[in-house]
């Protein structure tokens, strides 16, 4: 069930109401029953693995918890992550690693290995497999106690509207609140109407910008072979956003729809465009799978307390790790690489730029400056991003090549660039969506509130009609319906 | 008020409004057609008053564009309706009369059998006319279920998931509604003409019997049950057009079952001497009849009903005064036709006449002196002076008077006259017959005759005949 699709539009109301009404103990439980339904529309067997993998992290978390020695821990929670890992690698990287198997055979003239399995992808494996075992990471770690009741346990893992694309919940965080929502009122109207708004917001994002920039994208993408300097980096730019407004989106109608029911999950995005470096950029974008490689891989091998070397193996380790996580190709393990080779270079450089600065006696406490490094660091992650967007590493060095080799400034005012999908009217639909867009990402930048917290401050009258606004925007220029079926979102394959 | 309750009051208050929106958006953005055009059936048909309509022809555009109730009208006083959508297949035209049922009693129904050569739609757009036109209703879900894909049926449930990308098309009558679509009684005119006799006259003789599938069957027995159920009686019939020897055998069966259920028939491809249809000048296609095939079909009809089935005269009773109006937009609609392919001014003048709710333009400008008198002659009858004659200029010709309404004259002042709600003509003088000398919009309608007309029809809102003389 997709948040853009008309059975969410039936679903969410009505798992709402319910839930406002039933007793507080019983509210749990019709959320978790809510959750299964909501997974089990995409493929009912499925809902096992989810099953499953609450069933071991539950029983390792409490038998870890219950341990004496730290050995015997240690094996406990080996054990459950590689349960865990293992149904991930099975469903998501087997036929990868068979793949590139297959390669290494082939070189060596060895035969190959037909895959034996055709399996589907399950939606939102790595997001629910990486919130369970952080929780049982917690309670190894002796930050958080195991939970008892499977039930509630069950709905922390499954909780419909974070569980196929994040945000990927802390125990810390969640736990509490699910606690509260069996003793206390938990819904409010302030989080009634800024979950909306937020909902509303999503909506946009998702359907009005990162389905209508994507055909322009997918134009660039498909013609990468003939395109040329301007079309590629406006390509790789609208892709950046599409990514933002696709998975932010995604994400505020996740914390949006909680909220409505009385719950705060963790921000996933904080204005990441902003961004005045790539490690900025990492504090900003899907904060919480960010904050769970720091806290679960970076830190554990070392981080940056220990030399300067192995802080650099530390961090490209966990971006290597991140790119994977991102997908079973070796797109996205590039992906990841160039970002770990950011960060690296971003540290290795530091001395030299402080001196540049010092030498050309550059101002750094203006807008012009701080200006600079946003767009820096937005055309260093837009790079990046080819390498997320591209087929194959040989059609993203074809891109990068062309993006770098062929200078084409005619075609900015030839129109030909209103042929990759995106005619005058359309291309002035987005302009204008993208204008709405900055402007809610500085309202927040500056005041650090999101949409739904600055509108409910506002008058009535004016949040109304931005509200009706939203809802008229996406009914009318919304990418949906009998066309345009192809609209998913895009995080959902991870 | 406590919080909680003052929530629900504001959440109340805000879902009303945005459903408020969202309707303005609908109507905005509904597929508005089923005929072409703007034009539409469904919405003539919800136009309509209750229990007024006596006869129903049921069909696609064969039915349309060949046979007109006005004819019925002017001739019998007859109530009828075309309840025809383009390509209107078995489960539209079946659940268009569940929907006219809702408020009409009609005394008899005639269905065309065209739907039996098809079973699938081959253009999309009629897939939407026939699916989308009906309001919201168990039976417009009903209609949806009986011919959409299962994973497609919530967009048309719901329609925008369709619809909502007509924001790229959107034109005056998106917002407005379409005149015809009030007074309109399901037909469309045309005065195009085939020019040439069918490609195969043969294949009306031609009698092998086919077979009809069981969902054909079914689709006529459900009629029959239809019209039983709400006391009407039902005749099918199979309109006049170039047939394939293999849609004659599927009307040879179809005809072979009725006998055997006792339903009258007619095949009007039979009756083609009868009826004195011309298949070249009557036609203006190989499909579908124009405006004169549909007189004289529309005459048999309306003959054939009134003897058989007694129904009552209307006119003079003001409930039927759609009827009225359908009629008089016909009568327009015939003498636009005829004053843009007139080369004679005299017609011309003639035609503005007798045409009601209309406005003419006329420009007098460039030579129109040197003909002498030729051209007062021709205006003489709409009431000009031979004084006014010589002064030339632009006039205006509305509710049977003339008005002047600007000088050819360099440097005269502007003059704007409203023609309907939204167009306003400019009259100005930059010289012997320039364009822009009589403009609406854009749009330029000086000619470099000396004499122009431009008639302008404020019922339709919109020009409908110009002659440059």
């Amino acid at each position: 069930m997709l948040f853009n699709s008309v059975d969410f539009l039936i679903f969410f109301p009505v798992v709402t109401l319910i839930y406002a009404i039933v007793p507080k103990k019983g509210k749990c439980v019709w959320l978790l029953i809510a959750s299964y339904y909501f997974y089990m529309c995409w493929n009912a067997k499925y809902a096992l693995l989810i099953a499953f993998s609450t069933l071991v992290t539950y029983g390792a978390a409490l038998a870890v918890e219950k341990c004496k020695t730290k050995a015997a821990k240690r094996w406990l929670l080996i054990g459950g992550f590689a349960a865990n890992l293992g149904v991930l690698f099975f469903f998501k990287y087997f036929g990868f690693a068979l793949q590139n198997l297959n390669k290494l055979l082939q070189h060596f003239s060895f035969r190959t290995i037909q895959n034996p399995f055709d399996l589907l992808l399950p939606v939102g494996i790595s997001f629910y497999t990486f919130q369970a075992l952080g929780y049982l990471v917690d309670v190894y770690r002796g930050d958080c106690k195991a939970e008892k009741n499977l039930l509630l346990y069950a709905l922390f893992v499954s909780f419909f509207p974070q569980l196929v694309a994040g945000p990927i919940e802390r125990s810390k965080n969640l736990f509490r609140q699910l606690h509260e929502a069996g003793e206390k009122k938990m819904m409010s109207p302030e989080g009634a109407t800024q979950g909306f708004i937020m909902m509303l917001w999503g909506l946009f994002m998702k359907m009005v910008i990162a389905d209508r920039i994507a055909l322009f994208v997918d134009g660039v993408f498909q013609r990468s072979y003939a395109i040329g300097t301007v079309e590629a980096a406006l390509g790789a730019a609208a892709f950046a956003v599409q990514i933002y407004c696709d998975f932010g989106g995604y994400s505020a109608i996740a914390i949006g729809s909680a909220k409505v029911m009385g719950f705060d999950l963790t921000e996933n995005f904080n204005t990441p465009y902003f961004a005045v470096s790539i490690g900025d950029f990492w504090r900003r974008w899907h904060i919480s799978l960010s904050a769970w490689f720091r806290d679960y891989v970076y830190i554990p091998l070392g981080g940056n307390r220990c030399n300067r070397f192995r802080k650099y193996v530390n961090l490209m380790i966990t971006f290597l790790l991140s790119g994977l996580w991102h997908g079973a190709a070796w797109t996205y393990v590039a992906w990841g690489m160039i970002h770990g080779l950011y960060r690296v270079a971003g540290d290795v450089l530091k001395p030299v730029r402080r001196k540049l600065i010092g030498l050309l006696k550059v101002r750094t406490d203006v807008f012009s400056y701080r200006f600079g490094q946003i767009a820096c660091t937005f055309g260093l992650t837009s790079f990046a991003w080819i390498f997320f967007r591209a087929e194959s590493i040989d059609r993203a060095i074809l891109y990068v090549r062309n993006l770098f080799c062929r200078w084409n400034p005619w075609v900015l005012f030839n129109e030909s660039l209103y042929t990759f999908g995106l005619d005058r009217r359309e291309a002035g639909i987005l302009m204008a969506a993208l204008l709405l867009l900055v402007l809610v990402d500085l309202v927040r930048y500056r005041t650090g509130r999101n949409l739904g917290e600055a509108l409910y401050r506002q008058n009535l009258v004016f949040r109304w009609a931005a509200m009706i606004f939203l809802a008229a925007s996406v009914i009318v220029y919304g990418v949906y319906g009998i066309d345009f079926d192809s609209s998913r979102f895009i995080y959902f394959a991870f | 008020m406590k919080k909680g309750s003052l929530f629900l009051v504001k959440g109340i208050c805000f879902f009303s409004l945005l459903g408020l929106v969202i309707l303005f958006l609908y109507h905005v953005l509904k597929w508005k057609d089923t005929t072409g055009d703007y034009l539409s059936s469904v919405e003539q048909l919800y136009a309509t008053g209750e229990d007024l309509i006596d006869v129903v022809f049921v069909g696609s555009s064969h039915c349309y564009c060949g046979i007109h109730p006005s004819v019925l009208w002017e001739q019998n006083g007859i109530a009828a309706f075309d309840m025809s959508v383009s390509s209107q297949d078995k489960n539209s035209s079946y659940h268009d009369l569940i929907e006219l049922y809702k408020t009409q009693s009609p005394s008899v129904i005639y269905v065309d059998l065209h739907a039996l050569t098809y079973d699938q739609h081959m253009v999309e757009a009629n897939v939407y006319r026939n699916y989308l036109s009906l309001r919201t209703s168990p039976n417009s879900v009903a209609l949806v279920n009986s011919y959409i894909d299962e994973e497609d049926r919530p967009s048309f449930y719901l329609r925008f998931p369709i619809v909502h990308t007509r924001y790229r098309e959107l034109k005056k009558y998106d917002f407005l509604s379409y005149p015809p679509n009030t007074f309109g009684r399901g037909e469309y005119f045309t005065w195009q003409k085939l020019g040439y006799s069918w490609v195969d006259p043969e294949a009306v003789n031609h009698r092998t019997v086919g077979e009809l599938s069981d969902q054909n069957r079914q689709w006529i027995l459900d009629l029959i049950a239809l019209a039983k159920e709400h006391g009407t009686h039902i005749e099918f019939m199979a309109l006049p057009y170039d047939r394939s020897p293999e849609q004659q055998e599927i009307f040879n069966a179809a005809q072979e079952m009725l006998e055997e259920l006792q339903v009258p028939y007619t095949d009007f491809n039979q009756l083609l001497e009868e009826l004195g249809l011309d298949l070249a000048n009557d036609y203006c296609d190989a499909e579908h009849m124009n405006a004169d095939g549909a007189d004289k079909l529309s005459a048999y009809l309306g003959e054939t009903v009134a003897a058989k089935y007694h129904l009552p005269d209307h006119r003079g009773d003001d409930r039927y005064w759609q009827w009225d109006a359908d009629r008089q937009w016909y009568e327009n609609a015939k003498l636009a036709n005829r004053l843009s392919q007139t080369a004679d001014p005299r017609e011309y003048v003639a035609g503005i006449k007798q045409y009601s709710d209309s406005v003419t333009l006329i420009s007098l400008d460039g030579g129109y002196l040197e003909g002498g008198t030729d051209y007062f002659e021709i205006l003489q009858p709409l009431g000009m002076s031979y004084e006014e004659y010589l002064t030339g200029g632009k006039w205006i010709y509305r509710d049977g008077k003339l008005q002047k309404a600007a000088e050819n004259q360099i440097g005269a002042e502007e003059v704007y006259y409203d023609l309907g709600r939204y167009d306003t003509v400019k009259f100005t003088y930059a010289g012997a017959c320039a364009p822009e000398n009589m403009m609406m919009g854009t749009e330029t309608f000086q000619s470099a005759s000396p004499l122009t007309f431009v008639t302008y029809d404020a019922v339709l809102e919109k020009v409908t005949a110009q002659g440059a003389f």
